[in-house]
Formats: C-alpha cells, sequence, structure tokens
C-alpha cells in the first residue's frame, strides 16, 4: 500500500498534522518520563541533584522532601511506565499508522474508528498520566486504556490534536452519514477513492464548519494546513464531480463552496448502498448549495427603500424600520 | 644577575641542560593589549591537554586600560603546572617572561618572584630614543640584577618586526614560542590552540601568529643554554579545559536553566559572553537589562511565569539586587543567583579576587529573608554546583545564592568530561490544572514547603505580592500571619539542613588545628595543612560548601581540634593592632558565622592582598597558629 504513490503524496500533505500529532505524543512521553523521574525515589534524586551534592547531601532525605505530597504508589507507578511504553511505540511506528485500507464491502467508518482508537490510546496515555500525577487515579475508574481509546472518549482538545488518516476506499463503500460523526475537532481524513464511484459520495457531508472536497489530485490538501476545524478529503480518479467548500471562504454558504466539474450525465444505477436517486439527489444537492439566493430585483429596491436611504448607519437603519413595522417608533 | 644570550654557532653550541621539575610556575606579563592573557591562556590549555595539572590566574590591572609601562599595569597570565594534580595558584613564580622592565619590576615588588627565578625580558627599552625610558629601564635593572634572578635579554620587537611591522603585535606568540621551547609543548597542539583562539579571525592572522610562535621556537633554540622538564602524565579520560565562568555558564546549560538575566559587571560578565554564544542553541535567552536591578527583576519576572531563570552579577551589583531578591524569598520565586565575588566595599577591586560578600549573601535584606547560599570550591565545582542550586531552588521554591570569585571565574583548570544526564534537567513545566482549593502557599505545616502553582495552569493564577501575606496570598498585616508565614520560609531552610551530611575533613579527625576555609581557597588551603603535616604538625582542614544552612556536625567536629581557625579572602583585625582588643575585634567573615552557629571560639587568619591566597602564607599561619600556645578552646 505505501507503495501506491497517492499514499505516499497524501502523506507528504498531511505531513504537518502528523508531526503535530507526534509532537503531541512526544511532549505526553516526556512528561511521563519526568513523572517518574521526579518521583522515583532517592537513586533517581541523587542523579537529579548532580555531583556537588555527592557527599554533602543525603538523597534519601531530599527524596522525601522534594516528593511534596505523597509519592506514587506502586500502582501509580505501574501506569506512568505503561503508558510511556504505549507513547513510545506510538512513537516508534511509522507513517503506516496513519494509513487505513477499507476492505472493499465493509465500512470505512468502521476501519477509520478502528485505527483512530489506537492513535488515541496516545491520548488514553496522557490522561492516565495527568491522573496519577494528581492523585486522583482510580483502577477501578479509569482501568487502562493504552491499547484503545475510542474516538466517542476524545474530548474536545485531543479532537483537536487528532492524527491525519489516508484511506484507500472503494468509491462504492462511501457512506457520508456514517462520515460525518468522525468529523469535529481537527479530524483530517484523506480519502483514496477507487472506481467506481457515485458522483457526489461528499455533498451530503457540506456543513458550516466543515472543509469538504472531492478533488482530482492533492493540492486541495494543502489548504487545511492552517486549518482550525475538520476536514474530508475525496481524491478521485473518475468523472465525479468536483468541488470545495471552505469555511473560511464566506458567511453563506454559497460564497463557501465552488463547483468546478459536475458529471455530464445522471447516475442511472445503483451503486454500493446509494440508489441510482440518492446518487442524482446528491448531486441535486451539490447544485443547490451552489445556487446564489435572488431578490426579485423590484423587492431589493422595495426593501431599501423602506429602510431608508441616505449615508445613515446600515444598523441603524435597519432598527428604525424593524420598530417601525411594530408600530414602536420613537419608543427607543 | 644578569646575562645576556649570545647566539651561538648550532655546530658548536652544546646541549642546553634540562631541569627536571615536579612543577613550575611561569608568568607572562606585558602592558594591557599586548595579549600576554592569550599567551599564557594558549600555554596553560595546551600544557593541560598534554597531561600537566595546571592551575591559572589571570593577572589583570585594576584600570581597564592603566598607562603603559607601570609597575601597577602589569597585565598578563600566571600558569602553575605539574605532573600531579594542581589546585592553586602556589606561592611564588619560577620564570617569567616580561615585555617590559617596568611590570616586571611591579611583579617583583609584590614578591611574586621566586628568588632564583628566571626571566626573560624584552630588551627593546634600554636602546630606546627617549631617554626617560632609558633612565627608567636602567633604573629597574639595577633593583632588579641586585636580586637572585637569572635575566635573560631578549630582542622580541627586533625578532617580531621581521614578520609584523607592528612592534606591539606578536610579541605574544613569540612568547608562546619561548615557552614552547623551554618546556617541550607540542607545537601541533599549540597549533590547534592558535587556530581556536583566533577562529573568528582570517587565516592570514592565523598563519602569521603561527609564523611568530615558530619564530621565539627557534630562537629559544638558538639561545638558550636550559630547557625544563615538567613530566607529563596524559589523561586517561577526557578532560575539559574551562575556566570557572565558563563553568557556571556550561553548568546553566546542563542544569537546564532557559533564562539568564544580567548586567555587565567585572568578574561575573564573562559567563554572559560565554552564554552569547551558545544559550540560543540550547533555547535559551540571554538577557542584557538596562541595569542590575532590572536583570534581577526579568529573572524573577520569568521565574514566577514558570522559566527556569537565574541572574549572575559581582558584590556592587548584588547590593542592588538586595530588594528584589527579598521579594523573590517573600514570594517564594525559585531563583539562583550568581554572585562572582570581588574585591569591596563600592566598587573596590573590580578584577581582584576577595571573599567580603558571605555576610551580604546571607543577611543583605532587610527583614527576614532566609535563603540558601553554596561555594563552589573548584572550576569543576562551578559547573555542579548550578544543578545542584536549581534543584534545591526549585524543591524548595527559594533563593539560591552561588558565592564564587574571581579566583575561579578567570583560573582555568583540567578536570574530567562531565557525563551530561537528562536528570540534571529542569522538568517539563507541569500546566494541569492546580488540584482545586489549592492555594499558592499552602505551606506544609511542618516543612514549610508548598507547592507551586505557574500562573500558565488552570487556577494557578493569583494576586503575587511581596507584602505580608497568607496562604491564599491575601495580604494580611496581622500579627499571626506575619508570624506563620516568616515561620515557613525559615522552616525550608531547616527542612534542607536536614538533608545535608556531615562536612568530610581533609586530614586526621582530631588534633590541634583546624582550619575551616569556603569558596576557593580549597586548594590552597589543602596543600599548606599538607606542608604542616608533613612537618608534624596536627593539622587538619575542612571546607565548606554549603555556608545557608550549615552542614550539621560542625560543632561536634570543632570540639575534637585544639583550635579552630578560619582561613579567608575577607579583612578582619589584626591582634596587636591599634585598638585592637578581643572583645572589639573584628574578624573574618566565616568565623563571624561559625562563631555565632556553633559557640566555639573560632578564630581566623584572613587578608585581602587582591590575590588569591598563597599555601605558603597560610603554611606559615598554620604554623603559628598551632605551635603558639592559648587561644584553646574552652
Amino acid at each position: 500500500m505505501q507503495s501506491d504513490e497517492r499514499v505516499v503524496a497524501a502523506l507528504s500533505a498531511v505531513r504537518p498534522q502528523i508531526a503535530l500529532f507526534r509532537f503531541a505524543v512526544s511532549g505526553t512521553l516526556e512528561r511521563a518520563r519526568a513523572t517518574l523521574a521526579s518521583e522515583s525515589g532517592p537513586s533517581q534524586t541523587r542523579v537529579a541533584l548532580g555531583d556537588f551534592a555527592g557527599g554533602r547531601i543525603d538523597p534519601d532525605r531530599f527524596a522525601m522532601v522534594s516528593a511534596g505530597s505523597a509519592p506514587l504508589d506502586v500502582i501509580g507507578r505501574a501506569v506512568v511506565e505503561r503508558a510511556a511504553e504505549a507513547l513510545e511505540s506510538l512513537l516508534r511506528a511509522g507513517d503506516e499508522e496513519f494509513v487505513v485500507d477499507v476492505h472493499p464491502g465493509t465500512s470505512p467508518a468502521a476501519a477509520i474508528r478502528a485505527r483512530m482508537t489506537t492513535l488515541g490510546s496516545a491520548f488514553g496515555a496522557a490522561t492516565l498520566v495527568e491522573l496519577v500525577r494528581r492523585r486522583t487515579y482510580d483502577p477501578v475508574q479509569h482501568g487502562l486504556p493504552f491499547k484503545e481509546h475510542p474516538f466517542e472518549k476524545w474530548t474536545a482538545g485531543e479532537r483537536k490534536l487528532a492524527p491525519p488518516v489516508v484511506v484507500r476506499v472503494d468509491g462504492r463503500d462511501l457512506d457520508a452519514f456514517e462520515l460525518a460523526p468522525l468529523l469535529d475537532g481537527c479530524v483530517r481524513l484523506v480519502l483514496l477513492v477507487d472506481e467506481p464511484c457515485p458522483p457526489a459520495p461528499l455533498a451530503r457531508l457540506v456543513s458550516p464548519g466543515v472543509f469538504v472536497a472531492q478533488a482530482g489530485d492533492m493540492k486541495v490538501v494543502e489548504k487545511v494546513a492552517d486549518l482550525d476545524g475538520p476536514a474530508v478529503i475525496a481524491v478521485m480518479k473518475g468523472t465525479e464531480a468536483r468541488f470545495v467548500h471552505d469555511p473560511r471562504a464566506g458567511s453563506a454558504i454559497w460564497q463557501r463552496i465552488e463547483v468546478t466539474h459536475m458529471p455530464d450525465t445522471q447516475p442511472r444505477k445503483s451503486l454500493g448502498t446509494r440508489s441510482a436517486w440518492q446518487q442524482r439527489d446528491d448531486l441535486a444537492h451539490l447544485k443547490a448549495l451552489v445556487e446564489q439566493p435572488v431578490l426579485p430585483a423590484n423587492s431589493a429596491d422595495a426593501l431599501i427603500a423602506a429602510i431608508g436611504g441616505g449615508n445613515a448607519d446600515p444598523a441603524e437603519r435597519l432598527t428604525a424600520w424593524l420598530l417601525d413595522q411594530s408600530s414602536r417608533a420613537g419608543v427607543a | 644577575m644578569t646575562a645576556v644570550a649570545v647566539p651561538v654557532e648550532s655546530g658548536l653550541r652544546p646541549a642546553p641542560t634540562v631541569l627536571k621539575r615536579p612543577e613550575h610556575t611561569v608568568e607572562i606579563v606585558s602592558d594591557s593589549g599586548e595579549g600576554a592573557q592569550k599567551c599564557g591562556q594558549i600555554f596553560g590549555a595546551v600544557s593541560a591537554k598534554m597531561g600537566n595539572g595546571v592551575w591559572t590566574v589571570e593577572i589583570i590591572p585594576a584600570e581597564i586600560q592603566p598607562p603603559p609601562r607601570t609597575a601597577e599595569g602589569a597585565s598578563g597570565n600566571r600558569i602553575r603546572f605539574g605532573t600531579g594534580p594542581v589546585t592553586n595558584w602556589g606561592d611564588e613564580t619560577n620564570l617569567v617572561i616580561a615585555f617590559n622592565e617596568q611590570v616586571l619590576l611591579g611583579r617583583h615588588l609584590l614578591g611574586t618572584m621566586a628568588g632564583d627565578a628566571i626571566v626573560l625580558l624584552e630588551n627593546s627599552w634600554a636602546t630606546n630614543s627617549n631617554p626617560d625610558i632609558r633612565a627608567a629601564w636602567d633604573k629597574a635593572l639595577a633593583e632588579l640584577s641586585a636580586q637572585s634572578y637569572r635575566i635573560i635579554e631578549v630582542p622580541m620587537e627586533e625578532q617580531c618586526l621581521t614578520i609584523d611591522e607592528n612592534p606591539r603585535k606578536g610579541k605574544n606568540m613569540f612568547a608562546l614560542g619561548l615557552l614552547a621551547y623551554i618546556y617541550d609543548r607540542s607545537l601541533e597542539r599549540i597549533e590547534d590552540q592558535i587556530a581556536y583562539a583566533f577562529r573568528k579571525k582570517s587565516e592570514e592572522v592565523f598563519q602569521r601568529n603561527v609564523a611568530l610562535m615558530r619564530l621565539g621556537v627557534e630562537w629559544a633554540a638558538a639561545n638558550l643554554d636550559f630547557r625544563i622538564d615538567v613530566p607529563t602524565h596524559p589523561p586517561t579520560e577526557a578532560l575539559v579545559v574551562m575556566n570557572g565562568n565558563e563553568a557556571l555558564g556550561m553548568g546553566a546549560l546542563a542544569s537546564g536553566m532557559e533564562l539568564c538575566a544580567m548586567y555587565p559587571i567585572t568578574p561575573a560578565t564573562s559567563v554572559s559572553h560565554y552564554l552569547a554564544e551558545v544559550f540560543t542553541k540550547f533555547g535559551g535567552i540571554l538577557h542584557q537589562a538596562e541595569d542590575e536591578i532590572a536583570a534581577v527583576g526579568v529573572a524573577i519576572g520569568a521565574s514566577y511565569a514558570g522559566k527556569v531563570a537565574f541572574t549572575i552579577t559581582s558584590g556592587p551589583g548584588f547590593a542592588l539586587k538586595t530588594e528584589f531578591i527579598g521579594l523573590a524569598v517573600m514570594t517564594e520565586t525559585p531563583l539562583v543567583v550568581m554572585n562572582v565575588q570581588r574585591g569591596g566595599p563600592s566598587t573596590g577591586l573590580p578584577t581582584k579576587v576577595e571573599q567580603s560578600d558571605l555576610l551580604a549573601a546571607l543577611f543583605a535584606e532587610p527583614g527576614d529573608a532566609p535563603r540558601v547560599v553554596i561555594a563552589p570550591a573548584t572550576i569543576e565545582e562551578c559547573f555542579h554546583s548550578v544543578i545542584t542550586a536549581r534543584q534545591i531552588a526549585e524543591t524548595f521554591r527559594a533563593v539560591v545564592i552561588i558565592l564564587s570569585d574571581a579566583n575561579l571565574s578567570t583560573g582555568v583548570q583540567p578536570f574530567p568530561r562531565p557525563q551530561l544526564k537528562k536528570e540534571w534537567l529542569a522538568p517539563e513545566l507541569d500546566l494541569a490544572p492546580v488540584k482545586e482549593g489549592q492555594r499558592p502557599y499552602e505551606w506544609d505545616a511542618r516543612m514549610g514547603t508548598s507547592t507551586r502553582a505557574i500562573p500558565g495552569q488552570p487556577g494557578g493564577m493569583f494576586t503575587v505580592t511581596g507584602l505580608s501575606h497568607d496562604e491564599g496570598s491575601k495580604v494580611a498585616y496581622d500579627a499571626g500571619v506575619h508570624q506563620h508565614s516568616t515561620a515557613m520560609r525559615s522552616r525550608k531552610l531547616a527542612v534542607l539542613q536536614q538533608t545535608l551530611l556531615r562536612p568530610a575533613l581533609y586530614g586526621d579527625q582530631d588534633g590541634d588545628l583546624l582550619v575551616v576555609g569556603w569558596g576557593s581557597t580549597k586548594g590552597a588551603i589543602e596543600e599548606a595543612v599538607d606542608r604542616a603535616r608533613a612537618e608534624g604538625i596536627r593539622a587538619s582542614s575542612v571546607h565548606l560548601t554549603f555556608l545557608s544552612p550549615l552542614q550539621p556536625g560542625l560543632k561536634e567536629i570543632f570540639s575534637r581540634f585544639r583550635k579552630v581557625m578560619t582561613v579567608e579572602i575577607n579583612y578582619s583585625d589584626q591582634r596587636g593592632d591599634p585598638f585592637i582588643t578581643e572583645e572589639n575585634r573584628r574578624r573574618g567573615q566565616l568565623a563571624m558565622l561559625l562563631r555565632a552557629q556553633t559557640l566555639c571560639d573560632v578564630d581566623c587568619w584572613t587578608r585581602v592582598p587582591g590575590e588569591p591566597l598563597r599555601p605558603g602564607l597560610i603554611h606559615k599561619a598554620i604554623r603559628d597558629a598551632a605551635l603558639t600556645p592559648g587561644g584553646d578552646q574552652p
């Protein structure tokens, strides 16, 4: 799979997000190690105090002072050690950890969730380290979720640090409704779509804060590098619709979305779970999103006249008009 | 005795006499700006790398640019090196290279030269066109020749002019060549060291300096009838060679310091020179503030915000920082303060060593402001003390003062290359939310310690104040709160003291005299004790590195000796001086402290000569104290 040129290109495009995630994992690992180092008793204290303290400071006694609150118990220490191991394992893993192969006929969302659960173990480890540090860790209540930390349990902060996932998927298996719950925080999904594929499988995902794109190459991925929000990008090979919905492009949906290509023909066969009608409806939805609302020429003029012309502040003019409409002019 | 070297036909010239010595002390002295210090530094570094024990001391005039050709204006370097370890600058110089007769006269008048010292003296002044200079030469040579020195006139300027047309340039490298020949130093190593010294200069400058050095070697080979062999033992472990200020700077790096805020002051400034070159590579910030007060304020602010910060200064700067240090004590903001002591009071002796800031370090602030004071005794300890200081500062939310001095700051010594450890670094800043309900000064009632909150932590913000405050940092003037908070700030030192170990004795565990020292005098004191013990005197020494709190067991240790005497480079009244009685006698600063702390009759022998104490003088003081009846401890 790694030899797939599209996978290589996709990984390259999401490299900044991978680096950010690894940086977060690395920081958590440092914190775990620091916890172990600072609270690991006389031998570590002896080292940390340096050679100048040799023969002058009793590390046993100093360790009792520097521990401050109660020292780590055996369970707490084991938890932090296992957390550190899990984090080290994540850091050792290569780029393949960020690539998901979806077997044809299976759910891409489920495959993505499974991978996020694994990658999310970093967040679980970080949480446990903090709980131990604050002496509030309870084995019964908090468990040991080092191997898995389901996306559903990720906090808002963790979702902001979500690792990117590159997904190679059969177009027939794409289901926007299954993917929608994953689009939160700063989740990045890059879908490398194999033929055949419905013409607008992601159209239903367009919503105000989500970057959605169907594209023919990876260039569009670069656009989400500094995006503070979720993104899903399908890189396609065929004649499907091409569009970009960028939340930063405007307040109205027609300002945010740009369609560069629409298929010449309407779907006539069902594909995967999508019937022909549903596919046509996806395209119609996409078209509708692009349409700019236009008031009849005379109604626009009438509105302007009604709220008053001139150079007055538009807000004041609108306020005056509203008050007038509610027969409360002069009250304010 | 004056001898003028006469070139001899190489084929007829007898082989030079080789004088084998276990150690030798060399001085290179010149007017300021003639590069004698660079010559000495290179020679010292090469000697250390070849396997000699080395201790160098810079000879620095009190003024930045003193008048040329004056006895007071001598600038240069003194290198004591030996086959074994060398721990101090020794007593007398065995060989002097002088660029003019006046600076040589200055060294003679200070009594730094051994009676049989060999002198290599620039002789161009004898024929100078200025009659006043010629007269001064004649007068000085009359005085010097009356001694038993062996003076060899060397045409340094004449020789150097064959390579460099500027007569003020190049003598230092020529002198380096003389030393290289006399002591059989590796020319390859010298060239490497020249390359390092002139690393910011052009290849042409390097080549010219090498040529001048080699010219010196050739001249010496052709004209000197002696060589001196101080056997070397190539080191079996990796060594580093540096001065105390570089060691402090490296210690700051090794301990994970993130910010140094300072204002230039001799002799501390070179710490910041070193850090200016390297600190940013390690993510550090070197901030030169507008004055000493601002510098410590920046360090405290940075520490309060979660950075690991320190400030560095010398006596006059320390005086200016006192109010802010009190703030750090009151706000329990971890802070490391390095004070590289010099002669005082006021601006005093900027370039000269003294140990007169001990009591200021302990008590300078108004109000009760307990703080930790430690004093490295060697250049190696300058490095390691910073690591310990940072740990203590953060563990106890305390101010830790490192008292170095001008002897350590400019002295150069080889020591084992530190094996850096990750544990030395400051741990990552803990920005986890502050525990619900935790107050900023929630003192452990027994230990006085409290968990530090960083403003960036959720819940970590609090109003910080220099006013008396309660556990919540709320200003509180009532008697109970102030009594309690003062006790808590003091208690921390008692707790730290409980973690300290009894100091180790040098020599026997009991005897007639115990010498107590601190700071840079350790090597000289122990050498003096060795000499005294070799004479059968029952003397031992103990060197204190923790001055506040003091290490435990001192009273018991003192009780095992008939007399206890501190040796310090600060002032004390001498017995027998006019008006001085046992009642009004002012004693050395450590002696005062120890008397108060132990109620023992601790005597002192102190001097403020503006130079490191010589082991020979300490030896004499030990002999006098140990062999003189009376003055015993009750």
